[in-house]
């Protein structure tokens, strides 16, 4: 399984991915121009329809024609063709990955579609407003948000370096349940907005207040597969993209941050970063080469795995510090922090528990932005053999004694139990 | 009056869809530009074309013209087809340097226009062919025009018979009735927009083909002003275009709805910020055409101001100044007439004696008066849930915090009272956004409440401690206050930190759930396996006193039998006493043997050959001291 995952991996480097770009006119090819090109400058095969035309499909033959689904399009009623949101869960069950971009008035197959992967868009109508942070060129409603660069999640390889700029947003609140740890907040709303229908006065409470509000969620599923969904389609227009930055507290920034953060986040969601995979495994005992058939309790065993990481198309070695490795028998036992080197090989040497079992060598390493690594390698354990105990213990002397001198005992004793001649007797009788 | 604000309502509806909201700013120029731009490699000429006509349209200046002229007239040179004598001859056109007209040129040229040619390579040849300044038969053209159609009557197909028409001199009447044709085509989106299918290029190519054809045989289109406005819309929608073609297209439409003898639509947009405010008092207007240039001196009227929550004319037929220093922008000062805080929907209409100008009436635009809030009259305190005491209440003014942290627990409820007052008109208010946002001060987590008003617009906020463990997750401590008043319509929304309370929820099961999560990104703690430890042993001392006590009795009873004078005199130097006895010790020797190194089977083995010499060897020695026993007794 692992095997097919690497393989599969190995194949999206190299060959050219398929990404279906789905809108609701043909216009948004040229609203989100810069997006799109850049996509296929990354050695996509982008082909972009509408998202009604009849003839869509993901798969064919049991195959998935696209590794990557784009849909720019809030307002599909219906998607066309074989399309539907129960065949893009399972596109995504299949480790297609899913970028989706919503609006104020997405329609319900879109929201359908977005709670299928644990988001959920505020109710039609409802715009995201913030008094506070938004941009000069809003339209009065405060609903064009210069979102701080603080509210991005703190992961490099997700969203790029931060670099303070803020990020131009208008759309709708995403909701989502802060105990799903598979989904990401990518980017946080400032804690001074909320989402509710700039034109109605609050009556109710609003769905999403605050840094609770999702602007931008992801979903790194665990098959890892991955979804962005996002509540603004404008978000990764070119016009957002190009345009300049003025909030309210005075500072001015001559490029907004979406370009950066639409770049880093593309290249994200579509496995081009933060791709982790398994190259080797090997573990032996300290000193010898080869792993043997069962390892004993209480021996030294050195643990080696090479990690690769993919980086610009090709896979380099990883380097990471908190790589770990377990040594379970149904629950951990040993769980060690391995040293890396240069090459990417991560070690180390501990020794096997003195309890005897069917055991298992486990690194997982999950880290926000990175592909689940899970590696297990199923060892056995054996207790020591009757010679491998301790031979002469000191507090048994007695009983060697004891034993030495028994049989000692018994010899002289038949020996002279059959061949005492009694003498006294006959001198007595005499 | 009802029925007064429907009618208004329905013209405005009518009316205001028709004229264009947006012209080409300069950050749209600049942006058509950067697309135009990369044609200056000299790689391609169709590129070439679009750039320097491109460029002309936007009144750009283009770079090493020559070198351009040079790479035109290169590319034209012998064996030219006539689709690139028509590339470059119009690129030639458009950059200043026309091309000079080979003999093959002008006879490829001449041979294309044909009966049986498509539309579309009649429009190149004849196109090359006036640039050329090669003098053409309208007759023939008129006929070979006249079949392409009959052969494809498509929109794209008209679209180049039109242009070809205005190429022509003398009677074109034929191709000038197919304008309607192709017109009555136009799909209508939204009811403000007019295109045809096939999208930006087609819908440019056939108005561009369509006024210079009408220009040409000077007669009025059959478009109504409507239209025309409807189809500068549809063009102001596609002006993101990132094609190099579509920018060519998209700018020879716009340009020549800004320059014809019919129909120039006018785009009145807002000048100013949308907000206006004490500071900014005035409401600007930008009435241009579609390219953004002033269309001279014009009347520009406001026919009405309403806010759009009750409907209040604050305006009605008022004239709006000119603004100095700002070609095409007039102004109209808003804030001395007292408006209340709201959205406004302000209605523009232009008066012009040219009257080409079309949507130049009852264009609709939106602008905001802001006012500034004050925060006043805030009360925070605590009070018991039973209500057994009065509330202790304490006064905060903005922008001070509370100077004592204030301190909360499950038997108690915490208050907080406040008024907005719009600080023009003196009286309170309700805005969007009042909420509190309690904010805990270790773990930064926020939770947010919405402030409700009472009849008298006072603000009240109030939780019970006790009833809120879920929102809080049962986490006590100290937590911040803060305020956040906002709205669309304020000049001064707030985030005020006012006080600081300490909050203690009873231990309930909710605070200590926070269970390992078994998915988590972080390092996990390492985990050191406990070796089990062997157990305490006796000291040697005991061991050795007690291996010496366990010896002892062996010398012991050689000791006494030695003192009893004890001896084996009868031993009998038989084969087989000798062998009884080696035997018995080789089995002793044989579990020394045993402890030490050998293993069960190995034991045995050795065990059952000694054993079976020793059994009938001692049955032998034994069988012999009985019999010598009888015969001594």
């Amino acid at each position: 399984m692992l095997r097919l995952l690497v393989l599969s991996v190995c194949v999206a480097a190299t060959v050219a991915t398929n990404t279906l770009v789905l809108v609701d006119t043909l216009a948004t090819r040229e609203t989100h121009s810069i997006f799109l090109k850049s996509l296929q400058e990354r050695g996509h095969e982008v082909s972009v329809k509408a998202a009604d035309d009849p003839s869509l499909q993901l798969s064919r033959y049991g195959e998935y024609l696209y590794q990557n689904l784009v849909i720019l399009a809030p307002g599909v009623e219906e998607f066309g063709g074989a399309l539907s949101v129960e065949t893009i869960v399972e596109f995504v069950d299949g480790g297609g990955n899913v970028l989706v971009a919503g609006s104020r008035d997405a329609a319900d197959l879109i929201r359908e579609l977005v709670t299928e992967v644990g988001v959920e868009m505020d109710e039609e109508g409802a715009a995201v407003i913030d008094h506070l942070h938004y941009d000069a060129n809003d339209d009065g409603q405060h609903t064009l948000i210069a979102a701080p660069s603080s509210g991005l999640i703190e992961s490099d390889v997700m969203v790029g370096p931060s670099d303070g700029t803020p990020i131009l947003y208008r759309g709708t609140g995403l909701i989502t349940d802060a105990e799903n740890p598979l989904v990401l907040p990518v980017l946080r709303a400032p804690s001074t907005s909320y989402c509710y229908n700039p034109t109605q006065a609050i009556t109710d409470y609003p769905h999403a207040t605050g840094q609770n509000m999702l602007l931008v969620a992801a979903l790194q599923a665990r098959n890892n597969a991955r979804v962005v969904v996002s509540g603004s389609l404008e978000f990764f227009s070119d016009a957002f993209i190009m345009a300049s930055v003025q909030t309210p507290q005075g500072s001015f920034h001559e490029r907004s941050g979406n370009g950066k953060v639409v770049e880093a986040l593309s290249r994200w969601v579509f496995k081009e970063e933060g791709v982790l995979r398994v190259v080797s495994i090997d573990h032996h005992l300290e000193g010898e080469k080869h792993p043997p058939a069962a390892y004993t309790i209480k021996q030294d065993v050195e643990y080696k795995i090479k990690v690769e990481r993919l980086v610009a198309g090709s896979w380099k070695p990883f380097n990471t510090t908190d790589l770990q490795m377990e040594f379970v028998r149904i629950d951990p036992f040993v769980r060690v922090t391995m040293i890396p080197n240069s090459e990417g090989v991560f070690s180390v040497t501990f020794k096997v528990p003195d309890v005897y079992g069917v055991y298992q060598f486990k690194v997982e390493y999950n880290r926000v932005g990175f592909t689940r690594l899970f590696n297990t390698t199923q060892v056995s354990v054996r207790p020591f053999t009757h010679l491998e105990y301790e031979r002469f213990i000191e507090c048994a002397y007695p009983y060697y004694a004891s034993a030495i001198s028994m049989m000692v005992g018994v010899f002289f004793f038949s020996l002279v139990f059959l061949h005492h001649k009694d003498p006294a007797p006959k001198s007595k009788a005499e | 009056m009802g029925r007064g604000v429907l009618v208004i309502l329905a013209l405005l509806g009518v009316c205001s869809a028709l004229s264009p909201s947006t012209y080409l700013t300069p950050g749209d120029k600049e942006r058509l530009k950067l697309v135009l731009e990369p044609a200056w490699s000299l790689s391609d000429l169709a590129q070439v074309l679009y750039a320097s006509a491109g460029y002309k349209h936007l009144g750009q200046v283009i770079p090493n013209v020559q070198g351009v002229c040079n790479f035109i007239k290169s590319s034209a040179g012998d064996g030219a087809t006539v689709e690139t004598l028509f590339l470059a001859s119009s690129a030639g056109k458009a950059l200043g340097c026309p091309i000079e007209a080979s003999a093959a040129a002008i006879q490829a040229v001449s041979e294309a226009i044909r009966e049986g040619a498509s539309s579309q390579e009649l429009y190149h040849a004849v196109t090359a062919a006036t640039n050329l300044g090669v003098a053409l038969d309208t007759a023939k053209v008129l006929r070979a025009t006249q079949l392409a159609l009959k052969k494809d009557d498509s929109v794209l197909s008209l679209g180049y018979a039109f242009h070809v028409g205005a190429q022509l001199k003398g009677e074109v009447g034929s191709i000038f009735e197919r304008i309607e044709d192709a017109v009555v085509q136009a799909d209508e989106v939204d009811g403000r927009m007019l295109q045809f299918e096939g999208g930006l290029s087609i819908t440019a190519l056939v108005l561009s083909g369509a006024y210079k054809l009408a220009e040409s045989s000077n007669k009025t289109p059959p478009i109504k002003p409507d239209q025309a406005v409807k189809f500068a819309n549809y063009l102001m929608t596609r002006k993101s275009v990132q094609m190099p073609k579509g920018v060519y297209y998209l700018l020879e439409a716009v340009s020549m709805f800004t320059n014809n003898k019919f129909h120039v639509p006018v785009a009145i947009t807002l000048a100013s910020n949308v907000a206006i405010s004490a500071d900014a008092p005035t409401v600007q207007v930008r009435v241009t055409d579609l390219k953004g240039n002033s269309l001279g001196p014009l009347k520009v009227t406001a026919d009405s101001a309403t806010r759009e929550s009750d409907e209040v004319v604050i305006i009605s037929k008022e004239k709006l100044a000119p603004l100095a220093g700002a070609e095409g922008v007039y102004e109209l000062e808003v804030m001395s007439r007292g408006p209340a805080r709201g959205f406004y929907r302000l209605v523009v209409s232009a008066d012009a004696s040219d009257t080409r100008l079309v949507g130049h009436t009852a264009a609709t635009l939106t602008f905001k008066v802001l006012t500034a809030i004050s925060i006043q009259s805030v009360e925070i305190g605590t009070a018991d849930s039973d209500q057994s005491t009065a509330p202790s209440l304490q006064r905060v003014t903005y922008p001070s915090t509370l100077g004592e942290n204030l301190a909360a627990d499950q038997h108690q409820r915490v208050m907080l009272r406040f008024l907005v007052r719009d600080t023009a008109s003196g009286r309170p208010t309700r805005v969007h956004q009042a909420f509190v946002k309690i904010t805990h001060v270790d773990s930064a987590r926020e939770i947010i409440f919405v402030a409700e008003t009472d009849a008298n617009d006072l603000y009240k906020f109030d939780i019970d401690v006790s009833s809120s463990v879920k929102e809080f997750g049962g986490v006590s401590g100290l937590y911040s206050v803060e305020l956040v008043v906002g709205d669309a319509c304020i000049s001064n929304p707030t985030l005020w930190h006012l006080a600081d309370i300490s909050l203690t929820f009873p231990d309930s099961s909710l605070s200590s759930q926070s269970s390992p999560n078994e998915y988590t990104y972080k390092v996990r703690p390492e985990i050191k396996h406990v070796f089990r430890s062997p157990d305490q042993r006796p000291s040697s001392l005991v061991s050795t006193t007690f291996t010496v006590l366990c010896i002892l009795p062996l010398f012991v009873l050689l000791i006494m039998w030695y003192k009893l004078g004890v001896n084996i005199s009868s031993f009998p130097f038989t084969f087989s006493a000798i062998v009884f006895h080696i035997g018995l010790a080789g089995i002793l020797g044989l579990f020394c043997l045993f402890w030490l190194q050998l293993d069960m089977f190995t034991t045995l083995r050795y065990l059952f050959m000694i054993g079976v010499v020793t059994f009938f060897s001692g049955n032998y020695m034994l069988s012999s001291i009985a019999a010598k026993r009888m015969e001594v007794a």
